[in-house]
């Protein structure tokens, strides 16, 4: 039957953190995350370039041991700084590109659902006509007509990535601008400006969170696997993705140079998947006790 | 006139939990219902008329609603005391229900006349073969006044009262004993509501029906029902005969508000009489009579014991302002 | 009829038609509505005969595909951004839904004070605050649910908020939306009972739309009955209800249920079918399908809403001519 709902309200995002925090694995996911993004810092303050990108012939493709924990590469270059020195890459890939594919799609995706008609048709049809090329397809072409450069596969795997945004953010504020306290908004002469930034988006921002941060994972990917066909970040870089692609033919005889990278990648995907379950759960009304 | 019983309601308690807090949705309710009548359970939101139909039918939600104590006795058999497997040769068989919102209650993918068909197919115990239940579906279909050949067609092709036949029609494809119709034409409008209340009557004489009428709304009561149970948070306040309650002046407190808030069609007045306040909480409910918070009447006994049932003929009300009134005694 | 300087509201020849694929949904078909100062106009009828579209499309919600819309004498039918956003003041509307229409994240002081607010009628916080605890009074809602949250209410509460919000701009119409129709009856007649108060203190004018024949009976001046897009009858209330002329207000009269024991003496005219399409209709009256009295004059043409004396009008061939 129906509840009245209990105890005083919180704001929507004190709320879900209140109910994110009880759910184990989202915690280990936005652990996880926290840790790269510190680990990714340290990086950047700790480790010099020098020991990530000087070849070092005498310590070539050592084993896991006291000095080097995650062992050495086939250049000799100590994994564990390399892979912390990567992380840089791939976190600024997952949470810039999606930051931006998010202001790009959301202003797409709300302009259509909100204003409909005309601009809606228009919207709708320029990002089914987008996503009808493949993905990895058009970040490789944007790749190719751009050029190689860590900035433009910034903006290939961004753009590729906003009309997907852009049409799961459209359903969502649709579904919001439905409700009858939208016209309402309107019945007493609120602007259309207002409206959308007082009405629509803080009812629908929670699922646009949710969706962010199953896109960074999905983004991680993408850039790893770009770099991995070396069309992204170019070797000696640590890019993870450029690892994986360097150290294949080691893969049977000194598998650890494939596994802390492999392993770096799918944590971090994994990380933000399971925080963004979390989410979506946590702003599921149905699971509010 | 002697009545035998065919369904027997004793002090049924029923609790809905979710994670902390209890509703106490159903605090001993009894009641019993004769063959052949109508009996309808009024209230308002959250007083307890679905758990109490969803109790007989052991459909309560698994994890949060628990039948905490009390007795359902159908035609002579204990349904709390069946086990699955008992209980869905009864339930749709011999006991059926129509849900109030019919757009939901049935599946959009499978043609009316399967999902008929369906239902006799699952308490076929005549063991009838497949060509006659087609004719049966037929049968059905002309009797709630859809013709037969619609019955390939599927559900959105059907206007909201049609649906609600077709609901019908599933409900009665089994001639159960006993129907619970839940607010069975709140969402239709009042012209389609008078065709489908029709039928409906008509049907109960047909098939010798037995029928729960559940209902925020006197009018429908007036209309269809022989007797009338009043339900306020869970708990039985009045039950009488249709006379007891639509030629009888003396009521709970609780029904007097409700007729006091239905604006007359012959009436002059310009003022409603509204019971002052709002629905208590279920998951605290006021001690003593739970009506007293809004009751006009209320006494210093009110607010600290339950008041006993008093009883007259018929007619039963809970409440001790009917301690002095003539002719009632306490139970 | 009386002079124009008593009406509120006029409109003529009203039409909302929506496109359906090629062809066109006619919600509103030809209204004329007048609409006293002070007084309530109950438009009743079912689901889909075009009373909600009606009401959106007065206030300025819905651009009107034809005919015209008078406030106070002025033609408001086509407003510009600016004289739309000056008409906000003046009419208000009141919704079905007391759970939908208020945006779940805002508290109570704040939905009330956002009209307030965005019209730029009291810019001084603490005076808005001090407007909205006056309104909240108004309305009969404790103090201390300023700061409440909507899911913490119930029903007759949230729409209680919805009335004190239309109420903060001081409008003279408000359109009326099925305002009770999702409450529980004890709830409902103290909703009602407000309304009625609200009117005669402030001097409100009221568009009541409403499918419930009791309700609409008891709060309206006059009663317009409409059916698929076109107003089939119109008269004081209560004579309405004493003599029906139109065949579906009579059907509709009688298919009410009422809560009394003449309820089984009484024999329900049970007119058969449903609402057909109103899509593309053809010229005549709508009713004609279902109508036991209909005849070949009913079609072919439409049928002009006559004059019957007594403010009383109705659209049917059974009458006049």
């Amino acid at each position: 039957m129906k509840q009245t709902p209990a105890g005083k309200p919180l704001p929507p995002m004190a709320d879900m953190w209140y109910r994110l925090r009880r759910n184990r694995a989202a915690m280990f996911g936005l652990g996880m995350i926290v840790i790269f993004i510190l680990a990714a810092l340290a990086g950047i303050v700790f480790i010099d370039d020098a020991a990530v990108f000087e070849t070092n012939p005498d310590a070539r493709l050592q084993s896991p041991s006291s000095e080097h924990i995650f062992g050495t590469d086939d250049m000799g270059r100590d994994l564990f700084l390399r892979v912390i020195y990567g992380a840089r890459y791939s976190l600024t890939f997952g949470i810039v590109c999606t930051l931006f594919s998010l202001i790009f799609g959301a202003v797409l995706g709300a302009s259509a659902a909100f204003f409909g008609g005309r601009v809606d048709s228009a919207i709708t049809f320029v990002l089914d006509a987008v996503i009808c090329i493949p993905n990895t397809l058009l970040s490789l072409s944007l790749v190719a007509v751009l050029g190689l450069g860590f900035c433009n596969l910034m903006i290939a795997i961004t753009v590729s990535s906003i009309p997907s945004f852009a049409r799961i953010i459209r359903s969502i504020v649709l579904s919001v601008v439905g409700q009858e306290y939208i016209e309402a908004a309107r019945a007493i002469g609120v602007s259309s400006a207002r409206t959308i930034f007082v009405h629509v988006l803080p009812n629908a921002i929670g699922l646009i969170i949710v969706n962010a941060a199953m896109n960074v994972s999905g983004l991680i990917m993408s850039a790893a696997g770009l770099s991995f066909i070396g069309m992204g970040i170019q070797p000696p870089a640590p890019e993870w993705g450029a690892m994986l692609s360097d150290s294949l033919k080691y893969m049977r005889t000194y598998p650890h140079i494939v596994i802390f990278p492999g392993l770096a990648i799918v944590l971090t995907a994994l990380s933000f998947n399971l925080l963004g379950d979390g989410l979506s759960e946590a702003l599921d009304p149905r699971m509010k006790e | 006139m002697e009545q035998s019983t065919l369904l027997e309601v004793r002090d049924l308690r029923v609790e809905y939990t979710s994670g902390q807090s209890v509703v106490h949705a159903l605090n001993g309710v009894s009641f019993d219902l004769h063959r052949g009548e109508t009996l309808g359970l009024v209230g308002e939101t959250g007083a307890g008329k679905t758990t109490t139909a969803l109790s007989i039918l052991r459909l309560l939600p698994d994890r949060t609603g628990h039948i905490r104590s009390g007795e359902i006795v159908f035609d002579g058999i204990p349904l709390l005391g069946l086990n699955e497997h008992a209980m869905e040769a009864i339930r749709g068989a011999r006991i059926s229900m129509i849900f109030q919102d019919p757009m939901t209650a049935l599946n959009p993918v499978i043609p009316v006349g399967k999902q008929i068909e369906e239902a006799l197919f699952l308490h076929n115990t005549d063991g009838l073969p497949s060509s006659a239940l087609g004719s049966r579906v037929d049968e059905i279909l002309g009797m709630v006044g859809i013709a037969p050949e619609r019955k390939k067609e599927y559900p959105h092709q059907f206007s909201g009262g049609m649906k609600q036949r077709v609901v019908i029609a599933m409900a009665l494809a089994c001639t159960p004993e006993l129907l619970i119709a839940d607010e069975p034409t709140t969402a239709l409008d009042v012209t389609i509501q008078a065709q489908v209340l029709g039928m409906m009557a008509e049907f109960k004489q047909k098939l010798d029906m037995s029928m729960i009428m559940i209902t925020h709304d006197l009018g429908i009561v007036a209309k269809t029902c022989d007797r009338v149970a009043v339900l306020y948070s869970g708990q039985i306040v009045e039950t009488g005969t249709f006379e007891d309650f639509f030629v009888g002046q003396k009521h709970h407190p609780y029904t007097d508000g409700l007729f006091g808030s239905i604006p007359s069609l012959e009436g002059e007045e310009t003022r409603l009489h509204p019971i002052e306040g709002e629905l208590p909480d279920p998951t605290a409910l006021p001690e003593g009579c739970a009506f007293h918070p809004r009751c006009p009447h209320c006494t210093e006994r009110c607010r600290t014991a339950q008041p006993p049932e008093f009883k007259r003929g018929t007619h039963m009300v809970r409440c001790i302002l009917f301690e002095k009134e003539e002719g009632y005694r306490e139970q | 009829m009386s002079n124009s300087g008593t009406v509120l509201v006029e409109t003529i020849g009203l039409k909302k038609h929506f496109p359906a694929g090629k062809r066109k949904l006619h919600a509103v078909d030809g209204v004329d509505l007048r609409i006293e100062r002070g007084s309530t106009l109950g438009v009743v009828g079912e689901s889909g005969c075009g009373k909600t579209t009606l009401g959106r499309t007065i206030l300025g919600l819905l651009p009107a595909t034809d005919g015209k819309i008078l406030f106070e004498g002025r033609d408001v039918t086509h407003c510009d951004k600016k004289q739309f956003k000056a008409m906000r003041r003046e009419m208000q509307i009141i919704f079905q839904d007391p759970y939908s229409s208020i945006n779940p994240r805002h508290s109570i002081k704040k939905t009330i004070a956002e009209p307030l607010l965005v019209n730029g009628i009291i810019r001084d916080r603490h005076q808005r605050e001090e407007r909205v605890r006056e309104l909240m009074e108004t309305v009969g809602l404790a103090r201390r649910l300023e700061n409440s949250y909507p899911h913490e209410l119930d029903g007759g509460r949230r729409q209680r908020v919805g009335i004190a919000r239309a109420l903060a701009v001081n409008p003279k119409f408000i359109v009326c939306d099925e305002p009770v129709s999702a409450l529980d009856v004890s709830v409902q007649a103290q909703v009602l009972n407000l309304l009625m108060d609200l009117q005669q203190q402030l001097g409100l004018t009221y568009l009541f739309i409403t499918h419930d024949l009791s309700v609409v009976r008891h709060i309206s001046t006059e009663i317009a009955v409409m059916y698929l897009g076109q107003c089939i009858e119109r008269g004081p209330a209560k004579e309405l209800f004493r003599s029906p002329l139109h065949p579906y207000t009579r059907a509709l009269i009688s298919a009410i249920p009422i809560p009394s024991a003449k309820a089984r003496e009484t024999k329900t005219e049970v007119i058969h079918g449903e609402l057909t399409s109103p899509i593309d209709p053809q010229p005549g009256c709508r009713f004609a399908a279902r109508c036991p009295q209909a005849g070949p004059r009913c079609t072919g043409r439409d049928l002009p809403l006559r004059d019957m004396g007594g403010g009383r009008h109705v659209a049917c061939v059974l009458y006049g001519e």
